[in-house]
């Protein structure tokens, strides 16, 4: 697609829609995700970026159309650990919950464990080393609830490193975090893509950072509506429209 | 002290007792987090039919009992998942459609009035050997059952969505889970009784959460105050012949209120973030 030189298909869109009853809420939509990519989604609030990533995590299914993950229809993938996924509920932690920064990293290894087997000292180190990617280490026992919601962000990337993926897809995990806090995460997230080769899917309604970060641009109003380089992006009709009103007001 | 033991209901007693307070708290923990606790009362309703309908035909009540218990939990949650009511309604169908079926029943059968206030309130004495050997053998199930699922209990409940997305069959561990708690909850009626199971499946949990801790130590923070308690009220309701549910949840409420006391002096006002 388009002139993107990457070489393997890690995801790929065959025409697909998806409906919530009448409400159509995803229209063919057929891209591919190349192994390496930094691809930044967007586009305006309900203009389906949430559900086109809930789709490619097989937690909704496609009205029509086909989604193959490594090259496997997604009905019969398998190899789920392979994704990371940081949802907007990241930004919201239960401030109670009982489980410090260690335990929640720890869960990012579960689904590789799989059932009845328990966490054994190399889970315990990948935990470790996790926890050192994001500069987190020093807050391994105090509790998730007590931390700031930039120190929580980078928890849970712990956790999606811990699982050893070859994805992580980030559903827009800065609404509610300050400039400042925003800004490392966007450094942290490169150098999970530069230096550890993780691609990387993140939907975003901040039109102006997603551009500058990425390596792919996915602008999905129903519709894929435009799909390249960030660059050729910013320069297009699409961009001057939207920026000039903003992307929410398009909503 | 030591003549206690030299009653064979005491013994019975005390192994149920400890059995159920074992598991209250492991199921209790998913339970509380997951804002799912008044599931324990609507199924300890259920369970009071299952009681009744025991009586009435004359079989175990605990068998009956778990039985209704069991197959509302499944009912309550292809309710709940279905959409066409709203989750509390569906407990609040369940609760008052079994209460009033109880009520039905035992006013059909004007009779068992004194054993009903047993199941009710929970006694040292109606724990029949027959009983122990069902409620140790389940209550052992239960509790394997939740170490095995625990990994996944415990991400489920945190981040269900990242579970489901990480492999884990979040479908099939709900339904085990729901399962599991109704059988807690009806194993729990001869000792605890059945208006008083949901008070030890909640407060030793969240006693331990106010101690702001591990998941791990919260677990075990919630067993001991759990065990001590049931302990404590089954000795107490021996010596001052009380009723063993209320004896055991009053003294898990003494903790909680101690702890919370303790909590407040200990620390400063609270701070933010």
């Amino acid at each position: 697609m388009q002139q993107i030189n990457h070489t393997q298909n890690i995801i790929e869109f065959q025409d697909v829609s998806f409906s919530y009853g009448e409400e159509v809420v995803i229209k063919d939509i057929s891209m591919a995700i190349h192994k390496g990519d930094y691809l930044g989604v967007i586009g305006p609030n309900g203009g389906g970026k949430s559900t086109l990533l809930k789709l490619m995590l097989g937690l909704l299914t496609p009205t029509s159309g086909k989604i193959l993950l490594f090259g496997t229809e997604i009905e019969k993938f398998k190899d789920w650990p392979k994704f990371g996924y940081i949802s907007q509920k990241v930004t919201h932690v239960d401030p109670h919950f009982p489980m410090t920064v260690k335990e929640v990293v720890m869960m990012g290894r579960y689904p590789k464990l799989g059932l009845l087997r328990f966490p054994s000292n190399k889970d315990r180190e990948r935990v470790h080393t996790a926890l050192k990617q994001v500069e987190m280490w020093d807050f391994k026992d105090r509790l998730i609830g007590d931390l700031s919601g930039g120190q929580q962000q980078r928890v849970f990337i712990a956790r999606a490193l811990a699982g050893d993926p070859e994805i992580i897809v980030l559903d827009e995990p800065t609404v509610g975090v300050d400039v400042k806090t925003q800004k490392q995460f966007y450094s942290l997230l490169q150098k999970l893509n530069k230096e550890l080769d993780l691609t990387l899917v993140l939907a975003s309604h901040e039109l102006d950072i997603v551009g500058h970060e990425s390596t792919e641009i996915a602008y999905i109003n129903r519709t894929l509506v435009y799909y390249g380089f960030p660059k050729a992006f910013m320069q297009s009709e699409y961009f001057e429209k939207l920026s000039g009103k903003g992307v929410h007001s398009d909503a | 002290m030591l003549n206690l033991f030299q009653y064979g209901f005491m013994i019975r007693a005390l192994e149920v007792g400890l059995i159920i307070g074992a598991i209250a708290p492991l199921i209790g923990i998913f339970l509380v987090l997951r804002r799912y606790s008044l599931i324990a009362d609507t199924l300890s309703h259920v369970s009071l039919a299952g009681v009744a309908i025991g009586l009435l035909l004359g079989i175990n009540p605990l068998i009956t009992a778990i039985g209704a218990s069991v197959i509302s939990s499944v009912a309550i949650e292809k309710l709940r998942l279905s959409k066409k009511v709203y989750g509390e309604s569906a407990l609040s169908i369940f609760l008052s459609g079994s209460l009033a079926l109880a009520v039905v029943i035992i006013s059909l059968a004007h009779g068992f009035s004194v054993d009903l206030f047993n199941y009710l309130f929970g006694s040292i004495v109606t724990v029949k050997q027959s009983d122990v050997l069902i409620i140790l053998v389940t209550g052992i199930f239960v509790l394997l059952a939740i170490i095995a699922l625990y990994k996944e209990l415990v991400y489920i409940t945190f981040d269900e969505e990242a579970a489901k997305v990480g492999g884990i069959p979040t479908k099939t561990i709900n339904t085990i889970f729901i399962i599991l708690a109704a059988l807690t909850v009806a194993l729990a009626i001869p000792i605890v009784g059945i208006l008083l199971i949901s008070a030890l499946v909640v407060v030793p949990v969240v006693t331990a959460l106010q101690l702001k801790t591990s998941f791990l130590r919260t677990i075990v923070y919630a067993e001991v105050i759990s065990l001590f308690s049931v302990f404590t009220g089954i000795i107490a309701s021996f010596y001052l012949n009380l009723a063993a549910g209320g004896a055991i949840v009053l003294t898990s409420l003494m903790i909680f209120g101690i702890v919370l006391l303790l909590n407040r002096r200990g620390r400063p006002a609270k701070i933010n973030g």
